[in-house]
């Protein structure tokens, strides 16, 4: 298994092209956000003990430092997830040359939403 | 020379499941934009009971299918994309049927369990 993940890890090196890095990076973003909704699933559970332990325990994940956390969490899952739309537009037969366009647009688009969600997560840090 | 041809790292997952997971994967992106801004900002940017019971019981039927799809929705596609990464090791067959029946039942207790979150908001919204 190490094997065949380091034989993956040299092709990528070999055909070091922004695909491949970006084959990659779509799986591990992937599995971070498969491993993020466990806890994720367990922190809403808490609403079958009540509306009381429910609040609780939102309240302790809206602090400052898990809201950095958060901050982490939407870079990964916009990378995921714009990443991902590239892949269904090169599937679907999106021509070689505008294959980089859409790279640009998604890049483009990604980066807006994660400045507008950071901004928003810093204000809500400060209490606003 | 066919395998020149394709990546070294590809390996055949199945039409169904590649579809599935390009069908749900830009669906999903559509759920958690709502999602975001329902619940963490546009306003409601301190989470408690009472904020998500109320949304039920403003459109129940609706905010029930949405929370419902993008549940089983979220959990297709981290599965089914696990599954991937699991195929991309090259297993055997006996290993692979394995992982996907192990997948299944954990994807099925996983939906179960997260639709069980919505009962108490059900009750409490009447």
């Amino acid at each position: 298994m190490l094997q065949t993940a380091l034989s993956i890890l040299r092709e990528a090196a070999l055909n070091n092209r922004a695909g491949m890095w970006a084959w990659i990076l779509q799986r591990l973003t992937g599995l971070a956000l498969a491993l993020y909704l466990i806890p994720h699933l367990v922190v809403l559970s808490s609403a079958r003990q009540g509306a009381a332990a429910f609040d609780r325990m939102t309240a302790g994940i809206q602090t400052p430092i898990w809201h950095v956390f958060d901050i982490g969490l939407l870079a990964v899952f916009l990378i995921h997830g714009f990443n991902g739309l590239r892949i269904v537009a090169v599937d679907t037969g999106a021509r070689s040359r505008r294959q980089k366009s859409w790279l640009v647009a998604m890049a483009v688009i990604g980066g807006i939403l994660m400045i507008m969600g950071t901004v928003g997560l810093i204000r809500q840090m400060m209490g606003k | 020379m066919p395998a020149m041809d394709q990546p070294q790292t590809s390996y055949d997952t199945g039409i169904w499941p590649w579809l599935l997971q390009r069908v749900t994967g830009p669906a999903l992106l559509i759920f958690l934009g709502v999602h975001m801004f329902v619940t963490h900002f546009g306003g409601f940017h301190i989470l408690t009971f009472a904020k998500v019971a109320e949304r039920f019981r403003t459109a129940p039927v609706f905010w029930t299918t949405f929370d419902s799809l993008f549940l089983i929705f979220v959990v297709f596609h981290s599965l089914n994309g696990l599954r991937t990464i699991i195929y991309d090791f090259r297993p055997g067959p006996r290993l692979r049927l394995a992982a996907t029946i192990l997948l299944w039942i954990i994807g099925i207790v996983t939906v179960l369990l997260g639709l069980g979150i919505l009962i108490p908001y059900a009750k409490a919204g009447g």
